[in-house]
C-alpha cells in the first residue's frame, strides 16, 4: 500500500494532466493547421520570389515574378474579370437574395418548399452548376436554338461563346446558385425582428415598403456584412465554376485569377508566376477579411 | 372626446377561440385596465382596438364611429408595447419624431414637440443616442415619449412594465399614472400584475378564456368579486376559499367552519348577515372566500365578531403583516395578522373573523351570491 506522501505525489500527476488536457488535445490539429496552411502560406511567398519554373528553385530574384505577373494581358484580363464578377456577383446575390427573403417573410402558403427549393441550387456542386448552365446557354443546344425553333429566328442569346460577354454568364450562373443562401440568411435574420417594431410603425403611420427600407434593413446590416463576406471571399475563390461553364474561353476571356493561377503553376510549368498570383489573390482576401474580422473583435471586447 | 365602444366581438385564431363575444365601454378620460393571465385575450383585445389585428364578429367604435376597416394609422391612437419595440437602427430623437416624421410635419415644429416630451420625461440627455445603448428603464421612457409626441386620442399600453425590475416598475407605475392625470386621456392597459391594475385604473375588466368576467372599479372587484376565478385573482396574497355547511342555529343562518386545534378538528360555527338569498341553501355545501385580512388577531376588532381558536403552522413575516398558515376544512388556508400579536409556529392562536366582509360562492357555478 502507498503511503500518504506516494499518494499526493499521485495526484499531483493526475491533477497536472487534468490541468493540462486542454492543451495536449489543442496541440496537434494547431500544430497542422500552422504547417499545412501558414507553413505552406509562407512557402507560396518564398516561391514567389524565386524564378522556380517546373521544380522550386532557391534562386533568389525578388519581385521579378511579380513584374512579369503584372504585365501579363493573360493576368489583367483575369484580374479584370475578377472585379467585374466580384461586384456582380456580390451586388445580384444580396439584392435578389434579400428581396426574395422580404417576400417570403410576409407569412405565405408553402414557405417551407419555397425556401427549399431557392435554398437547393447551394447544394449543388459548382461542376454541376456550370455544366447545366453550359448546355442551357449552348446556342446551339440551348435556350437559343429552342427559341428558334419556337419560331423567332432572330433570337440571339450567344454570350457563353461571345468574348465580351463570357464573364457575364459566369456570373448569371453564380447568382443562381448563391442568392437562395443568401435568401436564407436574411430570412432567418428577419425572422428575429420584433413584430412589436413592425406594428409599433404601423401605428406611426408608415408603409410597409417605409418599414422594410427605413427601419428593418437598416437594421439587418451586420447580415448585409456577413453576406458581403461571404461572397466576397467565395468570388475570390472562385475556380471550378469558370472550368465547369466556359473552361475560361473563348480564348482566355473568361478566366479568373484561381483559373491562372492553376494554369501557371500546374499546365505551363512557371511555379514561381503561379506562385505570385496566389499571393496577389491572398492578398486580395486579406484586404477584405481583415478589416471585418478587426471589426467584429473590436465589437465584441467593447461589446 | 374618445370613447371607446366594442360590440359583441369575437375572435379566432384557427381553431381556438381568443375572444367570445366581448362587449366593452370605455369612457371618455378613462383609465380601463385589462387584467388577465396569459392567454386569456386581453392583448389580442387591445390590438383590436388599435386595428392591428381585424376583427372578426361585432364593430368597435371610436367616438361613435364604425372602425372595424380603418387602418391603425388613421386611428388616432398610440401603444406603448411590452418589448418597447423602439426603432434599432434610429437615434431617440428620430424615434419619437418617427410617428411626425410619417405625417409630414416640418421638422422645427418636430423638434421642438421632441424636445417638450423629452423634457416631460426626463431623457433630453439621451435624445442622440440609439437604443441599444439605453437602459430598460430609459427605453420604458423612450417608448413612452414615442406615444405622447403625437398627442393622440387614445393611449394603448401592452403590459409596459413587466420588462422591468420591482423599483423601476413602481416609479413608472406612478409616472404613468401621473400622466393620466395630466392629460386627462382615455387609457386601455394590458397587464398581468393586479398590483399594477389595482393601482392605476379607474376601471378594471377581468378575462379569462376570452370572456370578461366582471368589470368594475378596483373597489368593487376587490370586495365583490363576480365569480371565484376574480377573487382568486385580484389581491395578494389570493382569497381563501373554504368548502363549507351553510346551516340554520337559533333562527340563525351561518356556517360550519371545520378548523384544527391542539392536532385535533373542531369545527366552529360562524354566524353570516341574515339574507333572504341563504333560504333556498340551507344545507348546501357552499363556497367560503375569506381573505387573509378578514382572519385576524382580535385587538382592536369588533367583539362582535366570531372567533376561531386554531393551529398556526407557519409565519410568513412580510414587514407591516404577518401571514399565519392555518388548516380550514383540510387546506392551507392564510390569515394576517399585526408581527405584534403573531404566536410562535405550532402554537394556537385565537383569531376573530369579520363575517361582513365575506364572500359566498355557489358550490357548482363559483358565482358569487349576493346577499
Amino acid at each position: 500500500m502507498s503511503n500518504p506522501q506516494q499518494r499526493k505525489q499521485q495526484m499531483s500527476v493526475l491533477d497536472r494532466l487534468q490541468r493540462y488536457l486542454p492543451q495536449l488535445v489543442v496541440a496537434p490539429p494547431f500544430l497542422l493547421l500552422v504547417f499545412f496552411v501558414y507553413g505552406f502560406i509562407a512557402w507560396t511567398g518564398f516561391i514567389s520570389l524565386t524564378n522556380s519554373r517546373m521544380l522550386p528553385t532557391f534562386d533568389f530574384q525578388g519581385i521579378q515574378q511579380y513584374v512579369r505577373l503584372l504585365a501579363m494581358d493573360r493576368w489583367n484580363v483575369a484580374f479584370h474579370n475578377l472585379l467585374i464578377f466580384g461586384s456582380l456577383y456580390i451586388l445580384f446575390s444580396i439584392t435578389i437574395g434579400c428581396v426574395l427573403a422580404v417576400l417570403l417573410d410576409q407569412r405565405i402558403r408553402a414557405e417551407g418548399a419555397l425556401r427549399t427549393i431557392y435554398l437547393y441550387p447551394m447544394a449543388i456542386s459548382f461542376i454541376v452548376t456550370g455544366t447545366a448552365w453550359k448546355w442551357t446557354l449552348n446556342p446551339s443546344l440551348g435556350i437559343e436554338s429552342y427559341m428558334q425553333k419556337l419560331g423567332w429566328e432572330s433570337f440571339q442569346f450567344d454570350w457563353i461563346v461571345n468574348r465580351d460577354m463570357a464573364i457575364y454568364v459566369v456570373v448569371l450562373a453564380a447568382v443562381w446558385q448563391a442568392s437562395g443562401f443568401v435568401m436564407a440568411l436574411f430570412l432567418s435574420a428577419l425572422r428575429t425582428v420584433d413584430e412589436d417594431i413592425i406594428r409599433a410603425a404601423h401605428l406611426d403611420g408608415a408603409s410597409t415598403t417605409r418599414i422594410y427600407f427605413g427601419i428593418i434593413l437598416p437594421s439587418l446590416r451586420p447580415v448585409f456584412l456577413s453576406a458581403f463576406v461571404i461572397l466576397a471571399h467565395l468570388s475570390i475563390k472562385s475556380f471550378d465554376l469558370v472550368v465547369a461553364l466556359t473552361n475560361g474561353g473563348p480564348g482566355y476571356s473568361s478566366t479568373l485569377p484561381a483559373n491562372f493561377m492553376y494554369e501557371m503553376a500546374f499546365r505551363r510549368n512557371q511555379i514561381g508566376l503561379g506562385a505570385a498570383s496566389a499571393m496577389m489573390m491572398l492578398a486580395t482576401v486579406a484586404a477584405i477579411i481583415v478589416p471585418y474580422l478587426y471589426s467584429e473583435l473590436r465589437a465584441k471586447r467593447h461589446g | 372626446m374618445a370613447t371607446i365602444s366594442i360590440e359583441h366581438a369575437s375572435k379566432s385564431f384557427g381553431a381556438t377561440e381568443v375572444l367570445k363575444d366581448i362587449s366593452l365601454d370605455v369612457k371618455d378620460g378613462e383609465f380601463l385596465v385589462l387584467l388577465g393571465a396569459s392567454g386569456c385575450g386581453k392583448s389580442t383585445l387591445l390590438n383590436i382596438i388599435a386595428g392591428l389585428e381585424p376583427i372578426a364578429e361585432g364593430t368597435i367604435r371610436l367616438d361613435g364611429e364604425v372602425v372595424n376597416d380603418v387602418h391603425p394609422k388613421n386611428r388616432d391612437i398610440a401603444m406603448v408595447f411590452q418589448s418597447y419595440a423602439l426603432y434599432p437602427n434610429m437615434t431617440v430623437e428620430r424615434n419619437i419624431a418617427f410617428g411626425l416624421e410619417m405625417r409630414r410635419i416640418s421638422k422645427a415644429e418636430r423638434k421642438a414637440t421632441v424636445r417638450e416630451v423629452a423634457s416631460m420625461l426626463q431623457i433630453e440627455h439621451l435624445l442622440a443616442r440609439k437604443p441599444a445603448q439605453l437602459s430598460g428603464g430609459q427605453r420604458q421612457r423612450v417608448a413612452m415619449g414615442r406615444a405622447l409626441v403625437r398627442r393622440p386620442k387614445i393611449f394603448l399600453f401592452d403590459e409596459p412594465l413587466s420588462n422591468l425590475d420591482a423599483k423601476l416598475r413602481g416609479e413608472m407605475r406612478t409616472e404613468i399614472k401621473k400622466l393620466h392625470q395630466s392629460l386627462k386621456a382615455t387609457m386601455v392597459y394590458v397587464t398581468h400584475d393586479q398590483i399594477e391594475a389595482m393601482t392605476l385604473a379607474d376601471r378594471i375588466a377581468i378575462m379569462k378564456d376570452g370572456v370578461i368576467q366582471q368589470i368594475g372599479t378596483p373597489q368593487e372587484i376587490y370586495s365583490k368579486p363576480a365569480n371565484m376565478y376574480v377573487a382568486g385573482f385580484v389581491g395578494a396574497p389570493p382569497m381563501n376559499f373554504v368548502e363549507v355547511d351553510l346551516v340554520k342555529q337559533e333562527d340563525q343562518f351561518g356556517v360550519i367552519l371545520p378548523a384544527v386545534l391542539k392536532g385535533e378538528p373542531k369545527n366552529y360555527f360562524l354566524p353570516l348577515p341574515d339574507s333572504k338569498q341563504l333560504e333556498t341553501r340551507e344545507n348546501t355545501k357552499i363556497i367560503l372566500g375569506l381573505r387573509p385580512e378578514m382572519i385576524t388577531h382580535n385587538a382592536f376588532t369588533q367583539s362582535t365578531n366570531p372567533e376561531i381558536e386554531c393551529d398556526v403552522d407557519l409565519l410568513e413575516p412580510t414587514g407591516a403583516d404577518t401571514l399565519c398558515l392555518i388548516r380550514l376544512a383540510g387546506h392551507p388556508a392564510k390569515a394576517r395578522v399585526s408581527p405584534l400579536f403573531a404566536c410562535d409556529p405550532g402554537e394556537s392562536m385565537t383569531f376573530s373573523v369579520d363575517m361582513g366582509r365575506v364572500c359566498l360562492f355557489d358550490g357548482e357555478t363559483e358565482e358569487l351570491i349576493r346577499l
